[in-house]
């Protein structure tokens, strides 16, 4: 798909185990046996599933966590368990990494607390984990039907369409294939795509805005004024004039053009953040003892936005898996089986939707996109919920 | 906008008229020469003038309002736009209406009984309805409600009218289209409903904590003076400023939900002319979606002013 | 302190009212067995710490509270002009409606957000007056009437919204509104905080102008003790959701009984003395989830002793003056402390 290996496979289980390697190394430096051990575990679960797409960002990951457990703040004088004396302003650059991934370790752990205890957030989170299992162990039980079955014709029916049987548990399509097989093989490649418009978005505009804030000038004016144009064009309709004039070979080239359309939200959040910390005291300080907006931005701006930019970067997905399931929908792209939005499409086409029978071609795929996205959106909700207290809501 | 437009379908690699000429020598064995001059009668333009003069008599047609024939039916594009414009308009804008004003409603009364049974069954409601897809609905409206239930007469509300029926200001009429509307118009409703909800619960809750609610109860107001010219009005203020970004959203999903149900509006025909690659038509099409996004700005904006007198510019000010 | 019938004079009188607030932590007391007489045409000043209670006893006596808030107990009644007692907490929300701002309109603190935003002056005060069914024009007639009153451009503010006006300016019109139905008590939260001195003397000047002329009894919040001596007939000293002491102005500032009224006088800025000699109150209010036991105040004294760490001290009467009552063990040492201080001066 993208040269990943994105179905669980033993290499990537072994790959895996030699990343978690590496938190796990660092947690027994630091004489934190436990969590090293969990990070071991993850890295070579998600290894497992994804193979490096998987291992490699769990490193860093589990790597933050453990070293949030073991982490000094020495440069907060009011977190630091050492004395005022040893307070020290000057850290080098590892130091500078450790604050980094502690801080980062410790909102992951604060997220993970949080959620087990928001019980909408737990079932979206659990939905979104569901399916990512699915799209990735699924495959592994469950073989990928997809020639035609003429022999499965049922004596009196006229359509090799079947509704859901013991044998069948969603029924067969119109080529009397398994319906179930489709579902669970056909989720990856539309995933997988609107993940990575998600991410290819949100380093977009986080690059932008930070550019556009801290050039200024210019630069700020026409970035700007591209994202004011960008955004009065209805989105999906020039989606769909675009996919149809460009022909797209891979999914990358459309999640890249997603991407390109859907920058500018978020562009003009990370804008509006960073000009308004310029004009904070401390970074008045900073620039007066010459530290470089670039350094405050990626020290200051960047980590305290970062729950803003993963729920941004969740709702591109979403809103990205929406607009691919719809050009499909339209054939508006070349179809690829197996895939949620082509049984669709293809179903339509057969006349799946004329009677209750053929209908769990359509049915399918369409619940589980619908589950899947309101997962999304729980999941997202909640962790608005967590990151900002504001919006807890009660006493 | 139209430059872009203009550009995309000229410049582009890969663009509809060199596509066009390369198809026209393909199957009509033309050499390159006679497909081009054939493809540019087609598109309504000469390829070999400069580029800058095409730009002009563009524009300038533009204005005139002629926005070139159909590839397909060689029937003006105007014409056509004129004939898809009403039914979008009407069911967008009769969605639009309906979820904006059921939401302000419901919302409003979510926040005022929060932490009620009805505030939960409608938040929940409301972030179901939020986070399924436009056209989600629809395919399970038509499934669930049409094939597997069949309380709703599919087949006959397809379409834009009943065939044949013949248009007028007429009762039976009206009803007619009313009757063809309600599936695009109940699947907007649906979908957009959740979202206005949410946004009008939480921007009341946080207009009920305002000062001048507490004086203005302390004034003895009557319930309803309250809720409407105190809490309603500023915290409606929020979501119109939404209005045009959910007029976008709508009208692009338009393209989905009037194919599937076969609506002659804007949205499908946007998706056909795409399928045959009709062109002109796209352009034009598009370029009505984009100014009616834009002219819902203003909209929008012109709203705002009228609910907010801080935004409002003018002589009015005291002087 | 029985509870006596109010006698005729009385216009409010509030007895043992306690009010609570539901937090995060558990039950906040912010007002503790709160009692005291407001008499017709009195104007009763609340003075204390910032967060002890004097917003929240003014809510309270409006049952406008926000949701968390609930009174637990106490009486709150009000005389009419005809002579009927209204039990205010026994008030329907509608005969809640119409008593409030006929007979018992309020001054909110912050007067930058009192006021709608998005309609204007005049629709604000035909609201009111619909919602007590006074007609439009004898409406609009008396507004002007009040806006000339309070020194406001009467024409000129009716017909304005609220962002073309300034923060003093609606401040009075705040002050006119309030004024719209001749009520008989006015509570007024901090008027004066959000102005600048000169609008805070013109503020305070027509305050006591249109009180001869209305006249209206009045509780007067405020932190400023200046202010308060320069307005009130009554003063009465809050800490920690509890009146601790409480009489006469001139008996309360020239001879306190209580060691946080004479905390409070000493931390006032005095013009007289040349030198700037501003004591503070060491520490900080208590914690009204878990109030300390015996007097509130001893953690902050310097005259606490031992009974004032266990027993809360009863509310005693002076000696000189029997409308000067106050909460204190050490009465007499307080009042010989101040004395001194005041030859001193
Ligand atoms: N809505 C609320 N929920 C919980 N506690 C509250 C609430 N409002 C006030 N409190 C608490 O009640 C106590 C009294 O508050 P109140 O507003 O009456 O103080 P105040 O004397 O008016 O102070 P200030 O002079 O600053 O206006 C405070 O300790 C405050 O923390
Ligand atoms: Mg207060």
């Amino acid at each position: 798909m993208i040269g990943f290996a994105t179905i669980a496979t033993v290499p990537g289980l072994l790959i895996g185990m030699v990343c978690g390697l590496i938190p796990l190394g660092i947690a027994l430096y630091y004489r934190q046996l436990r969590p090293g051990l969990l990070g071991w575990l993850a890295c070579a679960f998600s290894g497992f599933a994804c193979g490096f797409l998987g291992g490699v960002p769990m490193i860093v990951l589990t790597t933050a966590v453990v070293i949030s457990y073991a982490y000094v703040n020495k440069q907060d004088p009011f977190t630091s368990r050492a004395a005022l004396a040893e307070v020290n302003f000057e850290e080098t650059r590892l130091e500078l990494l450790l604050r980094l991934l502690a801080g980062l370790g410790n909102s992951v752990r604060a997220g993970l607390v949080a959620l087990l205890r928001n019980k909408a957030g737990f079932i979206g989170f659990l939905g979104v984990l569901f399916f990512f299992l699915m799209s990735v162990f699924g495959p592994l039980l469950i073989p990928y039907d997809g020639r035609p079955h003429p022999d499965r014709r049922l004596p009196e029916s006229r359509t090799l369409f079947q509704a859901p049987s013991a044998q069948f548990p969603l029924g067969l399509d119109w080529q009397g294939r398994d319906i179930l097989s489709h579902v669970v093989h056909g989720g990856q490649g539309l995933i997988l795509t609107a993940g990575l418009a998600g991410v290819l978005t949100t380093i977009i505009a986080v690059v932008l805005g930070a550019l556009a804030a801290l050039l200024g000038g210019v630069v700020d004016q026409v970035f700007s004024a591209f994202s004011n144009f960008i955004l009065t064009i209805p989105q999906f309709p020039l989606l769909l004039v675009l996919a149809s004039v460009l022909t797209f070979e891979s999914n990358v080239a459309l999640a890249l053009l997603f991407a390109l359309l859907s920058w500018p939200t978020l562009m003009r959040a990370v804008r509006a953040q960073v000009l308004s910390l310029r004009e904070r005291d401390y970074v008045e300080a900073a620039i007066a003892l010459d530290l470089g907006l670039w350094h405050i931005t990626l020290r200051e701006v960047l980590p305290n936005m970062i729950s803003y930019i993963v729920v941004n970067m969740i709702f591109s997905i979403r809103v990205a898996m929406y607009s691919i399931v719809g050009l499909v929908f339209l054939g508006m792209v070349p179809l690829r089986e197996p895939d949620w939005g082509v049984m669709i499409f293809v179903g339509r086409q057969q006349g799946a939707l004329s009677n209750s029978i053929s209908v769990w071609m359509v049915l399918a795929p369409v619940l589980a996109i619908a589950l899947f996205q309101l997962s999304l959106v729980m999941f997202t909700r909640s962790l608005e919920e967590v990151f900002n207290p504001r919006l807890r809501s009660g006493l | 906008m139209t430059t872009f437009t203009f550009i995309l379908i000229r410049q582009m690699p890969g663009n509809p008229f060199s596509i066009k000429v390369e198809q026209l020598m393909r199957e009509q064995n033309l050499t390159v020469e006679e497909a081009t001059n054939r493809a540019g009668a087609l598109f309504d333009f000469d390829p070999n003038r400069p580029l800058l003069e095409q730009y002009t008599e563009y524009m300038g047609k533009l204005l005139r309002g002629d926005l070139g024939k159909s590839i397909i039916s060689s029937e003006p594009v105007m014409n056509m736009l004129l004939r898809f414009l009403p039914w979008t308009l009407f069911s967008v804008g009769l969605g639009l209406l309906i979820s904006f004003g059921l939401g302000i409603l419901i919302g409003m009364l979510m926040a005022y009984w929060r932490g009620s049974l009805f505030d939960n069954v409608m938040t929940a409601f409301a972030s179901v309805m939020y986070g399924i897809p436009d056209y989600v609905i629809a395919l399970l409206l038509i499934i669930v409600a049409g094939v597997q239930l069949r309380i709703l007469p599919f087949a006959q509300m397809l379409g834009g009218s009943t065939p044949g029926i013949e248009p007028g200001f007429r009762l039976d009429y009206i009803l007619d289209l009313l009757f063809h509307a309600f599936l695009p118009v109940f699947t907007y409703v649906i979908t957009s409903l959740g979202g206005w909800m949410l946004t009008m619960k939480s921007s009341t809750m946080s207009t009920l904590g305002e000062d001048y609610i507490t004086v203005a109860r302390a004034r003895g107001l009557s319930q309803r003076r309250l809720l409407t010219a105190y809490i309603g009005r500023n915290a409606m203020l929020p979501l119109v400023t939404r209005l045009a970004i959910s007029v976008g959203f709508i009208v692009g999903g338009a393209v989905i939900i009037e194919t599937l149900y076969q609506y002659p509006g804007l949205g499908r025909n946007l998706a056909t002319a795409i399928l045959v690659r009709d062109y002109t038509v796209m352009q034009g099409i598009f370029l009505v979606i984009a100014i009616s996004v834009v002219f819902s700005n203003i909209l929008a904006d012109l709203l705002f002013g009228l609910l907010d007198p801080r935004v409002r510019l003018g002589k009015e000010d005291a002087s | 302190m029985t509870v006596t019938p109010a006698a005729p004079e009385v216009v409010l009188s509030v007895r043992n009212l306690c009010i609570s607030y539901l937090t995060r932590r558990g039950r906040l007391r912010a007002v503790n067995k709160v009692s005291f007489d407001l008499h017709a045409g009195e104007t009763l000043a609340l003075i204390g710490e910032s967060g002890c209670g004097k917003s929240t006893i003014n809510l309270g006596l409006i049952r406008l509270l926000p949701p968390t808030g609930t009174i637990d107990s106490g009486e709150i009644v009000y005389r009419r002009r005809d002579g009927q007692t209204v039990d205010v907490r026994g008030l329907t929300t509608g005969q809640l409606r119409q008593f409030l701002w006929r007979e018992c309109s309020m001054v909110f603190q912050g007067a930058l957000n009192s006021l709608n935003p998005v309609i204007k002056i005049s629709s604000m005060i035909y609201d009111t007056a619909a919602a007590h069914g006074m007609d439009k024009k004898e409406a609009r007639d008396r507004a002007l009437d009040l806006f000339q009153k309070v020194r406001l451009d009467p024409r000129r503010v009716f017909n304005a919204y609220p962002h073309e006006l300034s923060g003093g300016m609606r401040q009075r019109t705040l002050l006119a509104t309030a004024l719209l139905l001749r009520p008989q008590v006015v509570l007024m939260d901090e008027p004066t905080t959000a102005v600048d001195i000169l609008t805070q003397r013109s503020i305070i000047d027509v305050l006591k102008r249109l009180r001869e002329e209305l006249n209206f009894s009045v509780i007067f919040i405020s932190h400023d003790l200046a202010v308060a001596a320069e307005i009130a007939d009554t003063v009465a000293t809050m800490y920690a959701g509890e009146i601790i002491e409480m009489g006469p102005v001139a008996e309360v500032f020239y001879r306190p009984r209580h060691a946080y009224t004479l905390g409070l006088l000493e931390a006032a800025p005095r013009l007289s003395v040349g030198r700037e000699e501003l004591h503070s109150i060491p520490g900080s209010p208590p914690d009204l989830v878990e109030p300390p036991p015996g007097c509130r105040f001893h953690l902050r004294c310097r005259f606490a002793t031992d009974e004032c760490r266990t027993t809360p001290p009863p509310l005693t009467t002076a000696p000189e003056d029997e409308r000067h009552t106050v909460a204190c063990y050490h009465t007499a040492t307080i009042l010989k402390t101040r004395q001194e201080e005041l030859a001193r001066d």
